[in-house]
């Protein structure tokens, strides 16, 4: 259900940025607007994980697991894209 | 990566006042519901209301395409590889973490509202970690590993934070092609996650 709601609102926010004529003063606006809302997520993001004490004890092991996976993501999406490097350069990609 | 190090030091001071407020405070999970839906809603404000980005996507081709896609089939085929590393994770738990390709603040909360917190926050650091790595690295990896390397690593951060940084090192030519594999993967990754943690529950 919370994916929905939060698909529904980026999806709704694409359709009225592409629909909206005065873009320079509702776009400034919704600049600030989502730069403030992501500090606010983060604080709330890290309150939620400092009220579980079960999360903060694991908060170390988290951080070595959560390094493992995106060294290994990285590495893996470089690969394939560089696979696929010399298939895009004969097609033009950056005329 | 100075905005990166303010958000790890705003959700520092929130595990602090998590810890501290423990028991007394309101619950954060339907604020943070809220918050996120509003940030997205910026966020597709922002790229719906971008004209260049919109021309970009008409004028782009089948080419320009391949890279996210690479990048999507890259992701999560390293992550079933290494998913055997990690006893108490499932290959598809590791999957979802690492799917959010870099897009860590609606990886954090989509992942935490499904699996708890434990997972939420993997998922946070998995993200915001890649973003990181993609930063301190860009100028390694754009001489020793090729010029679309900083693209792939930076995932959906390719579009925002790590563009500057990509087109001073890979060079002005792959700007289009950053900016296209970005935005499609930032657009991509709440159908992905939705998908991928629906077969999970």
């Amino acid at each position: 259900m919370p994916i929905l709601i939060v698909t529904t609102f980026l999806i709704t926010g694409l359709i009225m940025g592409y629909c909206c004529k005065n873009v320079n003063i509702l776009g400034v606006f919704m600049s600030r607007l989502g730069a403030i809302s992501l500090l606010g997520l983060f604080i709330l993001l890290g309150i939620s994980v400092g009220a579980d004490i079960g999360v903060l004890k694991n908060i170390k092991s988290l951080g070595v697991r959560a390094l493992l996976i995106s060294a290994a993501s990285i590495l893996g999406s470089i690969a394939v894209t560089n696979l696929l490097g010399n298939v895009l350069r004969k097609g033009g990609m950056n005329k | 990566m100075r905005d990166s190090l303010i958000l790890i030091i705003l959700f520092s001071i929130g595990i602090v006042l998590g810890m501290n407020l423990s028991g007394h405070l309101f619950e954060p999970d339907t604020l943070l519901l809220c918050v996120l839906s509003l940030t997205l809603f910026t966020v597709g404000y922002e790229v719906g209301c971008n004209r260049h980005y919109m021309k970009m996507i008409r004028e782009m081709n089948i080419q320009v395409v391949l890279v996210p896609l690479s990048i999507i089939i890259g992701t999560l085929a390293s992550a079933v590889v290494i998913a055997p590393l990690f006893r108490e994770l499932s290959i598809l738990d590791v999957v979802i973490l690492a799917s959010g390709f870099g897009y860590y603040s609606i990886a954090g909360v989509l992942v935490g509202s499904k699996l708890g917190l434990y997972m939420g926050s993997l998922a946070l650091l998995t993200n915001v970690f890649r973003e990181l790595i993609t930063v301190v690295l860009t100028p390694l990896l754009s001489r020793y590993l090729g010029r679309l390397s900083p693209i792939a690593a930076g995932g959906a951060t390719s579009m925002d934070v790590t563009l500057p940084i990509i087109t001073k090192y890979s060079g002005k030519e792959y700007t289009l092609t950053a900016v296209v594999s970005g935005l499609t993967l930032t657009l991509l990754v709440p159908f992905l996650l939705s998908m991928l943690l629906h077969l999970r529950v």
